[in-house]
This record gives C-alpha cells, sequence and structure tokens, in this order.
C-alpha cells in the first residue's frame, strides 16, 4: 500500500466513524456495545484493504462488515437471549413518552437479522437488492424481514399514541 | 402511504432513536490501526504456534480432554481439584460421578481470545468450569449478581416470575417453587438454538436454574452439554452434566453465595 493509500485509508477510519457508530447503536441498542462494534469493523476494514491492497468500495466494505459482525456476535452460544438466564434488563423498553426510547425498544424487540435489514433500508437507504447481497440473504427474506420489522414499529408507535 | 412516504416516516423514527445519543469521544484512528497491527502479528504467530498450544492445552485439561485419539481417556485422568483448589472445592459441591471438573473461561475459549478481560466474580464459585467425562465435554456456569446490579438494571422493581414469559420466549419445561426462607427458585430447559438462525458455534441442551433471593441478590447456574465450534474442548455430552433435579440441588447450597 502506497503512502498516499495509506493517508486515505487513515482519512476513512477517522471520517467514517460517527455514521458507523449511528448504525451500530441502532443496531445494538447500547452506546458501548455500538462503539465496540465500530472499533472491530474498523480494525477489520482496515486488516481487509491492507490484504487486498485497495481502497474501492471501502464504504461498503466497512457497512457490510458492521452488520455481519453484528449479526455473528448475536449467535455466540451464551449470548443467545435467555429472557431470565440474565438479570432482565428493562431498559429497553419504554418508561415515558419518548419517541427514541420507544424507536430503540421496538428495535431491542426484533431479531438480529430483522433489526440489520431495517437498519440498511431505512436508514442506511440501500434498496432491497442490495440490502440482500449485504446480508447473503434473498430478496424474498430480505422483504418478509423488512414487513416484520415495519409491523413491528407501527404497532409500538400505535401504543405509544395510542 | 406509499412507500417513499414510509421510507422518509421509518427514517425519521430512527434518526428520533439516535438524536439524543452522545456520540463517543474519538479513540483516534491509531487505536484503530494499532489493534489491526497486534490482530496480524497474532495471525502470523497463530500459524506456529498451534502445536505449542496443544501441549499446554494437555497440560491444563489433562490429556483426555482434547480430542486428539492419543493419550490417557478422561476416565482415566486425574481427578476433580488437581488443577485449581476453586475447581476442587466446587466439584465437592456436585454429585459423585459428574465428570472432571476444570475452572475454564467460556468467554476466551469461544471467543479465541486467551486474554479477554474476566467479568469480575461476586460469589466465592462465580465462573465457567469444564466437566469432561469419557463422551465429551459440557460446562457449568455459575453466577451472582449483586442487589445493586439487580436494582439498576430492573430501575429499583427487582425481579419477576423468572417463568413469566416461558414458553413463548423459547424456554421449555419452566417451574417455579417458593423456597421456605423466601426466595424464588427458577429451573427451566433452554433448547439448542435452530442451526439455521445461529450456525457456529452451534450449542447442546442447556438446564438453566435462577434464584431470586430475598435479599435481592440473583444467583443463576447452568449445565450444558457443551458447544460445537471454535475453541470446543470435547465433543457434546449426551445429557447436561446434571439433572434438573441435581441442579435445582446445586443452587439451593448456600456455598455457592458465600
Amino acid at each position: 500500500m502506497t503512502r498516499g493509500e495509506e493517508a486515505a485509508l487513515h482519512a476513512f477510519v477517522e471520517g467514517r466513524r460517527p455514521a458507523l457508530f449511528r448504525s451500530a447503536y441502532l443496531l445494538c441498542g447500547n452506546r458501548d456495545e455500538a462503539e465496540d462494534l465500530v472499533q472491530t469493523t474498523l480494525v477489520k476494514v482496515v486488516l481487509g484493504a491492507r490484504r487486498h491492497g485497495r481502497l474501492e468500495s471501502l464504504e461498503a466494505y466497512a457497512r457490510k462488515t458492521l452488520v455481519n459482525t453484528f449479526i455473528s456476535g448475536r449467535r455466540r452460544f451464551w449470548r443467545r437471549e435467555h429472557a431470565y438466564g440474565e438479570v432482565p434488563d428493562v431498559a429497553g423498553r419504554p418508561v415515558d413518552s419518548d419517541t427514541g426510547l420507544m424507536v430503540r425498544a421496538a428495535l431491542a424487540g426484533l431479531a438480529p437479522k430483522q433489526r440489520a435489514v431495517l437498519v440498511l433500508r431505512y436508514w442506511e437507504d440501500l434498496s432491497v437488492a442490495a440490502t440482500a447481497q449485504v446480508l447473503g440473504m434473498r430478496e424474498s427474506t430480505v422483504k418478509s424481514h423488512t414487513a416484520r420489522g415495519l409491523a413491528a414499529l407501527r404497532a409500538a408507535v400505535r401504543e405509544e399514541y395510542a | 402511504m406509499n412507500q417513499e412516504a414510509v421510507t422518509e416516516y421509518v427514517r425519521e423514527l430512527l434518526g428520533r432513536a439516535v438524536d439524543d445519543v452522545r456520540m463517543p469521544e474519538s479513540r483516534g484512528s491509531e487505536t484503530v490501526f494499532a489493534k489491526a497491527s497486534r490482530v496480524r502479528w497474532r495471525r502470523r504467530t497463530a500459524a506456529t504456534g498451534v502445536a505449542a498450544a496443544a501441549v499446554a492445552a494437555a497440560l491444563v485439561f489433562g490429556p483426555g480432554v482434547l480430542d486428539t485419539g492419543h493419550g490417557a481417556s478422561v476416565a482415566s485422568a486425574p481427578t476433580a481439584g488437581e488443577y485449581t483448589t476453586k475447581a476442587g472445592r466446587f466439584a465437592k459441591l456436585l454429585p459423585a460421578g459428574t465428570g472432571k471438573i476444570s475452572e475454564i473461561s467460556l468467554l476466551r475459549l469461544m471467543k479465541q481470545a486467551p486474554k479477554a478481560g474476566q467479568p469480575k466474580p461476586v460469589g466465592p464459585y462465580d465462573g465457567d468450569y469444564a466437566v469432561a467425562r469419557p463422551d465429551g465435554v459440557g460446562y457449568i456456569s455459575v453466577n451472582v449478581t449483586p442487589r445493586s446490579a439487580v436494582d439498576a438494571k430492573t430501575d429499583g422493581a427487582g425481579l419477576r416470575n423468572p417463568c413469566r414469559d416461558a414458553p413463548r420466549d423459547g424456554r421449555v419445561g419452566c417451574t417455579t417453587q417458593k423456597l421456605s426462607d423466601g426466595s424464588l427458585l427458577g429451573v427451566w430447559e433452554t433448547p439448542p438454538a435452530d442451526p439455521a438462525l445461529h450456525p457456529v458455534p452451534a450449542g447442546g441442551r442447556e438446564f438453566d436454574a435462577g434464584l431470586r433471593l430475598k435479599d435481592g441478590r440473583y444467583l443463576v447456574v447452568r449445565v450444558s452439554t457443551g458447544f460445537q465450534g471454535k475453541g470446543q474442548l470435547g465433543p457434546l455430552l449426551k445429557t447436561p452434566p446434571l439433572t434438573r433435579a441435581q441442579l435445582a440441588r446445586l443452587i439451593q447450597n448456600p456455598a455457592l453465595l458465600d
């Protein structure tokens, strides 16, 4: 990698961090976890960019790494969601009428892949096809995850303003 | 609402969810590059260190644990307690014939990160234990949550009935029992994750017990047949290391708390 490419990589890591953090926060619903996810993602991006020796599509690579790292982290054995295996976390439930809390609670109730689909489709503004490519799933699966995710959001909004 | 309006609306909702979140102070790109260099170095050295790691693991866990096809069987390996005194003391709380007990860290095994930080133990036996038997290796985990942490997580409301959401949440056979000292015991089974959704590492059968103590603390003990994937110490056990009844007896042992 040339000195100019290294500088561009540094600039990407520095500049893209806030946007990645916001997506990570929507996925994790937790600030510390989101920060760790972004850090892990950026390390993987740097390793990948150096290994392949090219910088095209860094943006897409980072996005894909972020969501897939998030999903694989959720698969881990002891991190499967045990409702009472660990102390129940009420922070994810809405305690007042704040819309942000309500949306975060609705997202927390979704499966990781459904959450990832919503974030990619509506926050990162990707098409169904691009979302399917990032997540390695069929377009029909993306559509069904989207429908379920939107239904959950809709239900949460209805409850909030009922 | 047309598709465009839906997209706008959902985007606005998601925007509200991140609006009030304080951005972390940037650790700086240097930390990312430093970590990347360390990972790269570790990967290079790992390739040459596999043989040494196998020898080290055999020394720590005994020759029967690593499924190499050589060496002594688990049955003939030294008895519980030879490797750490904590594991030895814990083994004495278990029914005879449970298996060979070694203290391990599931986090480090599964993350393949030998230096990963460990949560600070609260109870005297808090931690993870491998249970080696001739047919494989299972695990027992013990964790005490202090009242302050329970209060923080439940907004001071304390824990509810542990079976309230079962079986809707996937747990099966959840039963509760009010004990004479006022604590509430819940025991349930967590079925293996759907391999289509959670392909790695694949977990086995698992019994869990949660004890809501009168003083507000919460004790959890998990027993599982093990997991398959990177870091596994052996094949899955045919049955969890303890039966539900044995697990219920173990979690009521006051030694786990003080």
